[in-house]
């Protein structure tokens, strides 16, 4: 068992919520949104590993514990086996090139006043402190190995499409020869068909400049093309962790059921019949007793209501955990019965 | 031996070299300024105008000052002393009095030539001086305004007062104060200079809050830039545009409300030339002698006029994406599958 | 036989900017029959949102442009109206759902007012108190196969049966309507929502409310762009589902425009591919998804991930969708195409027009070697 490249070990993140003065006053108890609330997980050198998830489930957040963008409420991060948590000022910075982090927003992530050279040479700049005419030279050399023609380092971002502002952020993330990329919904603004380039370029880049990689993203698929495990996150838990074929092929806790399911098939023959999970995704401010699941969830008994399922191994399923306390009776119910009328009917 | 002159050479030729790139950049910057003038003819005649106007006012105002130290005795750049009282009273305007003359004889032209750096100067200056003192609090106010810190304290305090100035309206505000100095063109301009750093404070800290969040600012600190490097290449970079274009805008308001305070009566004293206290002294001669009114008054409307209009543009020329189509923001269009980005915290 | 409810005839609509014209559709033909679904797909930049804006006449007229064409709503010219009648085409006549709700419910208004505009203008209508385009206050019967009738506008005084102001008496009058419809989207207690704002609800709550309100007004072709986008994987799903349901219910046509392939496949009978303003395929969606006609259709099918079974890069397109102000001449997908040849880069291939009779069901498709498509590796 290698040491992994960077591991959340019992990560826990807590937003405050604004007080008013009013609040204040009277002594409110603070209230705080649980983004993240206790996630171990481990990257592998060179692996990656998906982690899928719909808004509130803390997976932008624990991408951004990982790369130390937040500081964690409580929990740790290891990076090659060392604790990085408390990581201060100069020794800090320095140890940002290790780990960088793409994100969704390929407009917002580019400063729309700087030059190609400027924005992508930055980490260089901010790491190695290199000259104007070195950066220049580095960042040529490097924008075709995204995709880019190298004559474009005088451009401005909004002369590129969606895809090359993409690859752009990619550059600047590459640009420093990081470890770990954590990319954040990489393909989400993006075209189906320039969705395949990216993956392309992203799997590629892997093999080349050894990487490892956390993609974070709500596009299953694409998980399934890239990733090597995948993590499913629900409500800052995590539900179920595992190789990625076994797990979307065979999930076995409900909430993955129910993604699935929920995914429309390029497939007219395949269409489905009603989708029988309803209710809405809460925001978590007061976390429910027991699996917080457990109000959409159709396979729920009393004992969901009141203890939480722990992430657990299950031994006829090796490298595989699920956090429900039905995982050896329901694992095998394929997604396809959550369409069929098995379930709750849907609720507001 | 060779070495040395090969390496002269290159010497030179890179120095040359050098030079070209230099002027080639300088052309690449000047080309979006020159496509929106060439775009915009309304922002041509503000650019023009302004031109005319500055250069015309620092002539006026240096030529007299230096021709003193260098020849002795100073040389005006206006047809006539503008306190030369002449025998030519009340006149209208004529080839010798190009706009007219007031009761006691002195050149309209010339008085209005020789208000023109001090208007301008007012305007440029006090709302120079605001920018820079109403930016630099409001910057402060809108970066370190964590709450239950020091600087969320000092934010708070730098709010509220802004908060207590901008309640009053501006004009009432800097009579006021103007009123409660007394008369005179320093109390004047310092009553403006209170009553317009608050509206730089809340302009600067709107748009601080709106870049400090922007996900280029956190790449930056995933890349490992500093956060002093964040503030000034990013934050303050980005403030530039929308502060220099409220700025220039600004120019021709502060020099309308600085007239209004010496045309009531308060502000200069009336030997100085300014364009308000001219206007205040021949306010009653509007019906029989218009021209002396209405002279200062069109000064006053040309000067603003011509910084609206470029101030107008100066929006287009600084922000790199005015250079995309504007079909783009008219046209309907959707973007595929985007995920709310502000869905979690 | 059915006269169809949405006839869109060789449409040509281009945009003027400074810096050159964008032509947004190129000769666009599509054609809608009552209680049908026509899925429209296409990447960003192929013109779909254009022709989504374009029916109701929603598009900024200058700087777009009709340049030709014809587009028939119920047989009714719609761009032969004159401007004060648009907006009794809207609403009863074509509604509309966009993809932000949050963009499109008025921040400042609560539901049960924003619900209420909308059944109001209904009511109105159909009491033949304001004016209409179509005075059939009955819900269409296709099932008799009649011919749906058309006419003229009724130029009624607008009466005052319905209290004019904001008042208690106006909002019992609304409120058993404005219910009904919220329960319609499968809201439960809506009685608790009715006086919030709209930011204060979920994203799949509001794209619910936007459907109770398109069909409070009863119309008879909603247009749908890209309803789920912005979407949870799970709350799209029962969106969908809820607007499945709705379509036998209550008897809609549906223009369906997305991006997303299987979400086309989920919803749509026929499906038409826009590429670069272009139509290059169209047909009923199985026939579509199972044997593309066109290189860009079958690409596009393989390049997306859902699908993707074996080891080795993803089959991606290559190069990049062209911009609308550049399209390449002849046919626009030419220089992406393994199957282009001469003749590609003069002709824009032939021209997609819906058959005449109805009974039968084309594929069409604009490319000139489509039967080679088929054996395209």
């Amino acid at each position: 068992m290698t040491t992994p490249i960077i591991e959340a070990e019992g990560l826990v993140k807590h937003f405050p919520l604004a007080r008013s003065l009013a609040d204040v006053v009277t002594r409110k108890p603070e209230e705080v949104v649980h983004a993240v609330d206790g996630v171990s997980l481990a990257v592998q050198p060179g692996e990656t590993v998906g982690l899928i998830g719909e808004s509130g489930s803390g997976k932008t957040t624990l991408g951004w514990l990982l790369s130390k963008l937040h500081e964690p409420t409580a929990g740790r991060v290891r990076f090659e086996g060392q604790d990085i948590t408390d990581l201060q000022g100069r020794d800090l910075l320095q140890w940002r090139r290790n780990v960088q982090i793409v994100f969704q927003d390929p407009v917002g992530s580019l400063d729309p006043r700087l030059r190609v050279w400027q924005i992508v040479g930055e980490p260089i700049k901010a790491q190695e402190n290199a000259g104007r005419d070195e950066i220049r030279r580095r960042v040529s050399e490097f924008l075709p190995l995204v995709g880019l023609p190298p004559g474009s380092i005088d451009q401005y971002p909004h002369e590129f499409s969606g895809g090359g502002r993409q690859r752009l952020s990619l550059a600047r993330a590459l640009s420093v020869h990081p470890k770990v990329l954590i990319l954040d919904e990489p393909t989400s603004a993006l075209d189906v068909a320039v969705q395949a380039q990216i993956l392309n370029r992203l799997v590629s880049l892997q093999q080349e400049l050894a990487l490892s990689y956390l993609l974070i993203t709500h596009n299953v698929a694409a998980v399934r093309y890239v990733a090597d495990r995948v993590a499913v996150m629900y409500l800052g838990l995590l539900a179920e962790v595992g190789p990625v074929r076994d797990v979307l092929e065979h999930p076995i806790h409900p909430y993955t059921k129910a993604l699935l399911a929920a995914l429309p098939v390029p497939d007219p023959r395949r269409r489905r019949a009603r989708y029988r999970i309803g209710g809405e995704i809460p925001t978590l401010v007061h976390p429910p007793v027991g699996c917080r699941f457990a109000a959409r969830c159709p396979f729920v008994i009393d004992r969901c209501r009141i203890e939480d399922p722990l992430l657990r191994e299950l031994p006829q399923h090796p490298g595989r955990a699920v956090a429900c306390h039905r995982a050896e009776e329901i694992g095998d119910v394929p997604p396809e019965e959550l369409i069929a009328g098995l379930g709750t009917p849907a609720n507001a | 031996m060779a070495n040395e002159t090969r390496s002269s050479l290159g010497g030179d030729a890179t120095a040359e070299r050098s030079l070209r790139g230099k002027v080639s950049h300088l052309r690449e910057l000047l080309r979006p300024f020159i496509r929106v003038l060439r775009a915009n003819p309304l922002t041509l005649v503000g650019f023009i105008l302004v031109v005319i106007i500055s250069v015309t006012a620092v002539l006026v105002a240096l030529v007299p000052v230096i021709t003193q130290l260098v020849l002795g005795h100073p040389i005006l750049l206006t047809p006539y002393d503008p306190n030369g009282i002449s025998t030519d009273y009340s006149q209208g305007p004529s080839l010798k009095h190009l706009l007219g003359t007031d009761k006691l004889g002195l050149d309209i032209f010339s008085r209005v030539l020789t208000a023109l750096p001090l208007d301008l100067a007012i305007g440029v200056g006090i709302a120079g001086f605001a920018l820079l003192a109403g930016g630099g609090l409001g910057l402060v106010a809108g970066y370190w305004d964590k709450p239950r810190t020091i600087g969320g304290a000092i934010s708070a305090v730098i709010l509220r007062v802004t908060d207590v100035f901008l309640a009053f309206p501006s004009l009432v505000l800097a009579l006021a104060i103007a009123a409660s100095l007394g008369r005179g063109t320093v109390p004047s301009m310092l009553a403006v200079l209170l009553t317009w750093w608050p509206y730089y404070v809340r302009l600067t800290r709107g748009e601080v809050l709106a870049v400090k969040h922007r996900p280029y600012v956190v790449a930056a600190r995933a890349a490992g830039v500093s956060e002093v490097r964040i503030l000034f290449r990013h934050v303050l970079r980005n403030l530039i545009e929308p502060l220099l274009v409220y700025y220039t805008l600004d120019i021709g308001t502060v020099i309308i409300t600085f007239s209004t305070i010496s045309f009531v009566g308060i502000g200069v004293p009336l030997e100085v030339s300014e364009w308000g206290t001219m206007v205040e002294a021949y306010e009653q001669l509007l019906l029989t002698h218009p021209w002396t009114v209405l002279a200062p008054g069109a000064a006053i409307f040309i000067t603003v006029l011509a910084f609206s209009l470029f101030g107008d543009g100066l929006r287009d020329i600084l922000d790199p994406r005015s250079r995309r189509t504007l079909v783009q923001a008219v046209a309907p269009t959707t973007l595929p599958g985007q995920v709310a980005v502000s869905a979690e915290a | 036989m059915v006269e169809p409810v949405l006839e869109v005839q060789d449409l040509s609509v281009e945009y003027e900017a400074g810096t050159g014209t964008f032509h947004a559709l190129t000769g666009v033909s599509v054609r809608l029959d009552p209680g049908r679904v026509v899925g429209i797909v296409g990447e960003t930049g192929s013109g779909k949102s254009t022709l989504a804006h374009a029916i109701p006449r929603l598009l900024p007229e200058p700087p777009a442009r009709i340049v030709s064409g014809r587009i028939a709503f119920r047989g009714v010219d719609v761009l032969d109206l004159p401007k004060w009648k648009l907006p009794l085409l809207r609403g009863t006549g074509i509604g509309m759902i966009f993809q932000e709700p949050i963009n499109s419910l008025n921040p400042a208004y609560r539901i049960f007012d924003q619900v209420a505009e909308a059944v109001a203008v209904r009511k109105l209508r159909d009491a033949g108190e304001a004016p209409t385009l179509f005075p059939a206050p009955e819900p269409h019967d296709y099932s008799k196969g009649t011919t749906v009738k058309t006419g003229e506008a009724l130029l009624h005084p607008i009466a005052t049966t319905l209290p004019r102001r904001r008042s208690r008496a106006r909002r019992e009058a609304l409120m058993q309507d404005v219910l009904d419809y919220l329960k319609l989207v499968r809201i439960n207690d809506p009685e608790t929502i009715l006086d919030l704002y709209p930011h204060e609800l979920s994203g799949g709550m509001r794209q619910r409310i936007m459907i109770a309100m398109a069909l409070s007004a009863k119309p008879s072709l909603l247009i749908a762009d890209e309803p789920t986008s912005a979407l949870d994987i799970t709350i799209q799903a029962q969106v969908l589902t809820l607007m499945k349901e709705l379509m036998e219910e209550v008897q809609t046509s549906i223009l369906f425009i997305s991006h997303d392939l299987g979400i086309i496949a989920e919803m749509a009978d026929e499906v038409g591919v826009l590429y670069a303003g272009h139509l290059v395929e169209f047909g009923p969606v199985e026939e579509v998804f199972a044997n593309p006609r066109h290189p860009y259709t079958k690409l596009l099918l393989r390049s997306v991930p859902a699908q993707y079974k074996e080891d080795g890069p993803l089959p991606a397109l290559s190069g990049s969708v062209p911009s609308l102000a550049d399209v390449p001449r002849g046919c626009p997908f030419h220089p992406r195409c393994p199957l282009a040849r001469d003749a590609c880069t003069r002709d824009p291939g032939p021209m997609l027009e819906p058959a005449k009779d109805t009974s039968v069901r084309t594929h069409l498709s604009a490319c000139y070697y489509s039967d080679e498509v088929g054996r395209m590796t």
